[in-house]
């Protein structure tokens, strides 16, 4: 944790830090032991894209999210032809949808993304270990084209998906 | 540009190779290979579906250049090739389409699906490697 701290802050970046109990305010409740007591929901705010961000979480923040951040903030920053070959700069939708699939995705101890800009302008997620790969191009807020191989599994698929986040939700967790 | 008007220039053999750019941000490490390749996202046809740029190693050479020439003016940058052959496999056609400022340009066109951009992505030979950093 100190050590997201020191990172946060080398960039500038503001965290608040709260405590709290759960459960405590009504006299009907049973004696509590200690087991009873969790951290409440810590809040944070953190600089992205110009933009503050809040951030809620239980323990610590998940582990991928500021090398995340971190990535998209670099496309964010991609100038025209970055490739070479004239590709556009990289849409900011598509950006901060990556950043919310994510958010609905990924577990704590999910592996982080190689986030990669793409010639069309959009960003691409990309994981490729335990014998899966993944790639989800995020087109838009609940617009994604998905292509996942699972050798273990002998599955392949390449789907072109909207709302329903089960499929990327259920290989993020295989990648865990 | 419509590629629908294009057709596979038969006479860039099968064991041509096709020349293309890499920027930093197309590598990666994958896992499951053991190795750092390019993304599938560097083997792609342009936003406004104008095919994918490559540069034909034997035009380069025959332009008294070496392949790594064709990274001049961008630094950082990797060149990876794939074969014609590997190209056509996927459905893809090439045709000739020299450019002021580089004669060995060519096209790579058809619709490039998830599994014809692994194929490039997996099977691509590093002709310069990322820098290592």
């Amino acid at each position: 944790m100190s050590e997201l701290l020191d990172r946060s802050s080398q960039h500038g970046r503001f965290i608040e830090r709260t405590w709290g109990q759960r459960n405590v305010s009504s006299a009907a409740q049973p004696q509590l032991s200690s087991d009873d007591y969790r951290p409440a929901m810590k809040k944070a705010t953190i600089l992205f894209m110009g933009r503050p961000l809040n951030v809620e979480f239980e323990e610590q923040i998940e582990p991928w999210l500021l090398p995340v951040l971190e990535s998209l903030e670099e496309l964010a920053d991609l100038p025209a032809n970055w490739n070479s070959y004239g590709a556009p700069p990289i849409q900011q939708e598509s950006i901060l949808a990556a950043l919310q699939l994510l958010a609905n995705t990924m577990r704590d101890h999910s592996p982080v993304p190689f986030i990669v800009p793409t010639a069309k302008g959009t960003v691409l997620l990309e994981w490729h270990t335990k014998g899966i790969d993944l790639e989800i191009d995020v087109l838009g807020y609940h617009r994604f084209h998905v292509v996942a191989e699972d050798s273990k599994r002998n599955e392949e698929i390449e789907e072109d998906l909207d709302t329903d986040l089960s499929l990327m939700t259920d290989f993020i967790e295989r990648l865990s | 540009m419509d590629s629908s008007d294009l057709t596979d220039d038969t006479s860039i053999v099968d064991g041509e190779w096709l020349l293309r750019r890499i920027p930093p941000y197309h590598f990666v490490f994958d896992d499951n290979l053991g190795r750092v390749r390019p993304s599938t996202a560097a083997f792609d046809n342009d936003q406004d579906g104008s095919p994918m740029s490559v540069a034909l190693e034997s035009g380069v050479i025959a332009d008294g250049r070496l392949p790594a020439d064709v990274l001049r003016g961008h630094p950082g940058f990797a060149l990876a090739r794939i074969t014609a052959g590997l190209a056509r496999s996927k459905q893809q056609g090439i045709v000739r389409d020299p450019l002021e400022n580089e004669s060995a340009h060519a096209l790579v066109f058809g619709k490039k699906t998830g599994s014809t951009k692994k194929a490039f992505a997996n099977e691509c030979e590093w002709v310069v490697h990322p820098p290592a950093d």
